[in-house]
């Protein structure tokens, strides 16, 4: 395939996931309002959009399941069906499917057949008419998908057509045509004209001599069938002649005896023969064994031999999945890079003008030059600005899967729920929003799953009997937050204390605060305790979401009151690859401590310095002790100062706990480019990237936690 | 993360002895009397030595990391590496700057030498000195009229001196 067209698929791949969306999120919606046909013919479009180009491509299964969702909607949108839970529950189901069928043509992995198939079955009986009919009106409901203006009768038309002589300089192909042809009816009597074909030397072949003439019964009216010659409709010879209507039986009998081009499957004949309905058939189909149980019950292979290939499949699957999922692109607001535009503009400008005063530069000249440079500056700033801003998305599209999953435990869980959401336009970088989703799902399962009580416990407490989740974003200085919040149990003190004692993460003698205590729900295995996360309910996994908050360099704090609800909340970096940063000395090295941990610098005097076992330094903080680390000590570096007293305590907090950091000095506060250490070389303890300092050396942003670990357990590499 | 190595496939590099090259151009330089050989294709490209950062608790001879026009190379002196004494840096001392598997690093030499082109039948297999001298990181020697050149067998010697853990699993310097 070329290059080309493997960047417009794509394009497809992308305006599919964005259709998607818009499906799902009007199906959900679609479950409060069931009568608003407004929205019902939004989701048909974005279905149809999804058929289509999916048709275009060659994404046969993609088209073909796509269309029957589109039967069934387009029956709801013309009130032939009413929408009801369990059809609803149905497009839903089948929306997931589909999801997953578009990223199965993605990847190139396999789709799973038999939900395929069973979801297609579904479809098609629940395309059948609300009363119950015989199985031949199921079968021609499927067939017609919706009943012409001629009382449901089908008719049948002669197809006469001689595409104009461009057709494949357009990039157009008559197959396509058939099969759409095929999807509204039944074709029969195919035949090919190839009277107008030259002779073999003649023949351009960019150019179409072909005519055909063709038989097709289907309940669609007149317009229906034009309309998919609408592409090619100049220059186009076609005629389309209704020949009478035919009854069932019939039409039965056409479909029967009607497919004289290809043999048909035993199934097709079938169900065409409306002998079985499509539903039926699938289940059938369903039950149908797969080659690996076929061939183990032969004795031909064993078990495990089977089970060997299939994993060998997965592998390979696996294997074509990574391949093709690297590439990742990025839909931009034309403003953003309208503006953009403007400012390389002006960049160049300053940049010759610079030029043209360096060629005859005399002293006198020296303001102007430094007028122009400030300039420069401003460009540049403004440059990084918009340019960071490219990658920055509303984060409404990490939000936009709630509805559905908070739906979803709302039926599992049998309580009721709302959710709110709030502050979806609030912006931030693409990389971070990837990376949200899976901890944000995780906090708004817990939510849902054990924070929020069921309805009846809810009512005894002088609650509501609908709980609510609310998900908000804003901005806060120069990072987001993403707070998840329940108006349900919250957290129960005193069991998590109990439990952490039990657990020997803390001591009763343990003076500990509240916020201490609720981030015990934070420690690896404290979850899995089964008591905790059924009474107070917190826990299962929440060490990893706080593992995934801190890697994107974020913190995740708790606040909660008994029986009033819990709130947590996420405090996270605009992008990744810019960070606020400290420019600290130790010696010769300079080092960038990220903004964020930094609470506060401070020069100490002698009194406020004590040793603990002759050893552990401590300072007096305001009453307060915090361990000092020595970062020369930690870094096995030569420093200026190894008296505290002469070098800057810098205040650090990092998942909330404090340490007091000693450098030499404090340099300034810059952005700083993170640059990956891991890329040429491995993770370090105690750096979490390097950057490129003003004159061009190397300079380590400093991983806070892992310093505090490399001095608490020595270095892992010993220099 | 592109161009990682897997454990599996560092144990593959490590149990087979690798190799023996293909005849073909290798850049030649030298560390105090020994001539050594990488191939020309795998150079990127040669440039004076600088001053570059230390990384903190790393084995020495891992010099630190420099900035290659934004990517952060690490720098390995070899001469460490190989257990050789080291020598003051002069004009001629060089960071050979070479690429394996999408991964950059720059090896620091006593100084460049040449170009030679080495055919295969002039390729012998690395000698077995048992114990006492450690020649992994050679998959060959060459000969080029009475010059003899140690062909570096330039992945092992960059995942054994970039891959994490690697560093643990074989001794930094074996020879004496």
């Amino acid at each position: 395939m070329s290059h080309d067209f493997a960047q417009f698929q794509e394009a497809f791949f992308e305006e599919a996931a964005e259709h998607l969306a818009v499906v799902e999120e009007g199906l959900l919606e679609l479950e409060q309002h069931p009568e608003d046909v407004d929205l019902l013919n939004k989701i048909f479009r974005s279905a149809h959009s999804i058929k289509g180009t999916a048709g275009m491509f060659g994404f046969n299964a993609v088209a073909q399941f796509t269309h029957k969702m589109e039967t069934l909607l387009d029956l709801l949108r013309n009130r032939q069906k009413s929408v009801s839970p369990s059809i609803a529950d149905l497009l839903l189901k089948a929306t997931d499917c589909l999801k997953t069928l578009i990223q199965a043509t993605k990847t190139g992995a396999a789709i799973d057949d038999e939900t395929v198939h069973r979801l297609a079955g579904e479809l098609a009986s629940a395309s059948a008419p609300d009363s119950q009919a015989s199985i031949i009106d199921v079968n021609r409901k499927v067939a017609q998908s919706v009943s012409a203006e001629n009382g449901g009768g089908d008719r049948t038309y002669v197809i006469t057509w001689t595409p104009p002589e461009w057709l494949f300089q357009r990039g157009l192909d008559p197959l396509q045509t058939f099969k759409e042809l095929k999807s509204i009816g039944v074709l029969t009597g195919i035949t090919l004209d190839m009277s107008r074909l030259p002779d073999l030397d003649c023949i351009d072949p960019e150019k179409c001599y072909l005519s055909w003439t063709m038989q097709l019964t289907t309940g669609k009216n007149l317009k229906v069938i034009e309309s998919i010659f609408e592409f090619i409709r100049e220059d186009n010879t076609l005629s389309i002649e209704p020949v009478k209507a035919v009854g069932k039986e019939e039409y039965a009998q056409a479909a029967i005896s009607g497919g004289n081009e290809t043999p048909k499957q035993l199934g097709q004949i079938l169900v065409e023969g409306g002998l079985v309905s499509p539903g039926e058939l699938d289940r059938a189909l369903g039950q149908q064994k797969r080659v690996g149980e076929i061939l183990i019950e032969q004795k031909v292979v064993t078990q495990q031999q089977v089970e060997q290939a299939l994993q060998k499949q997965r592998q390979q699957e696996s294997v074509a999945q990574a391949k093709k999922t690297d590439a990742t692109s990025i839909r931009v607001d034309t403003a953003k890079i309208d503006k953009l535009i403007n400012l390389v503009g002006e960049l160049v400008i300053t940049q010759s003008m610079l030029s043209d005063l360096g060629c005859r530069f005399e002293m006198r000249q020296l303001p102007v030059l430094l007028e122009r440079m400030v300039e420069l500056e401003r460009n540049t700033r403004e440059i990084q600005e918009r340019v960071m801003s490219i990658r920055m998305l509303p984060i409404g599209t990490a939000f936009a899967r709630f509805p559905r999953l908070v739906r979803d435990l709302a039926a599992k869980t049998g309580k009721k729920i709302q959710l709110i959401l709030s502050g979806e336009e609030t912006e931030l970088d693409k990389t971070v929003i990837e990376s949200i989703g899976d901890p944000l799902t995780h906090l708004v399962r817990n939510s849902a799953d054990h924070g929020l009580e069921p309805p009846e416990e809810r009512l005894d407490n002088n609650k509501q009997e609908v709980g609510t989740i609310r998900l908000n974003a804003f901005h806060e200085g120069g990072n987001i937050c993403i707070t998840v919040e329940d108006d349900g149990r919250g957290l129960n003190r005193d069991k998590i204390l109990a439990k952490g004692i039990k657990q020997g993460l803390i001591s009763e003698s343990d003076n500990l605060t509240d916020e201490q205590i609720y981030s015990l729900i934070f420690k690896p295995g404290f979850s899995t305790a089964e008591k905790v996360s059924d009474l107070s309910g917190r826990g299962v996994g929440m060490d990893v979401v706080k593992r995934n908050i801190e890697a994107l360099g974020g913190t995740i704090g708790i606040k909660t009151v008994f029986g009033k609800g819990t709130t947590f909340t996420l405090k996270l970096p605009l992008t990744l690859a810019i960070i606020d940063g400290m420019t600290v000395r130790v010696g010769k090295e300079t080092y960038i401590v990220p903004l964020l941990s930094i609470l506060e610098s401070i020069q100490p005097k002698a009194e406020s310095i004590k040793t603990v076992v002759g050893k552990g330094e401590l300072m007096n903080v305001r009453s307060t002790y915090i361990p000092i680390v020595r970062l020369y000590e930690v870094f096995a570096s030569e420093p200026q100062y190894t008296d505290p007293k002469e070098a800057i305590l810098l205040i650090l907090e990092t998942e909330g706990e404090r340490v007091a950091v000693m450098v030499d000095e404090i340099l300034g506060q810059q952005q700083v480019v993170i640059k990956s250490m891991e890329q040429n070389f491995h993770k370090v303890e105690g750096i979490a990237g390097a950057t490129i300092l003003g004159d061009g050396r190397v300079g380590f942003i400093v991983d806070v936690r892992g310093v505090l670990e490399i001095a608490r357990h020595g270095s892992p590499v010993t220099a | 993360m592109s161009g990682a190595v897997t454990d599996k496939e560092f144990k593959n590099l490590s149990r087979h002895a690798a190799p023996q090259p293909d005849g073909g151009q290798f850049l030649t330089f030298s560390l105090g009397e020994e001539l050594y050989g990488v191939d020309i294709l795998r150079v990127q490209e040669i440039k004076g030595y600088t001053v570059v950062t230390k990384i903190p608790n790393t084995p020495p001879h891992i010099k630190g990391v420099l900035n290659l026009r934004g990517t952060i190379v690490p720098i390995v002196e070899l001469r460490t590496k190989f257990g050789m004494p080291t020598i003051d840096y002069t004009a001629f001392t060089v960071i050979i700057v070479v690429v394996v598997q999408d991964k950059v690093m720059g090896l620091v030499v006593d100084a460049v030498s040449d170009v030679l082109d080495i055919e295969k039948k002039d390729i012998q297999s690395a000698p077995d000195f048992g114990n006492k001298v450690d020649v992994t990181f050679l998959n060959g020697i060459g000969k080029s009229g009475d010059k003899l050149v140690s062909l570096l067998d330039i992945d092992r010697l960059l995942l054994d001196s970039t891959g994490k853990d690697s560093s643990k699993d074989v001794p930094v310097s074996a020879t004496a």
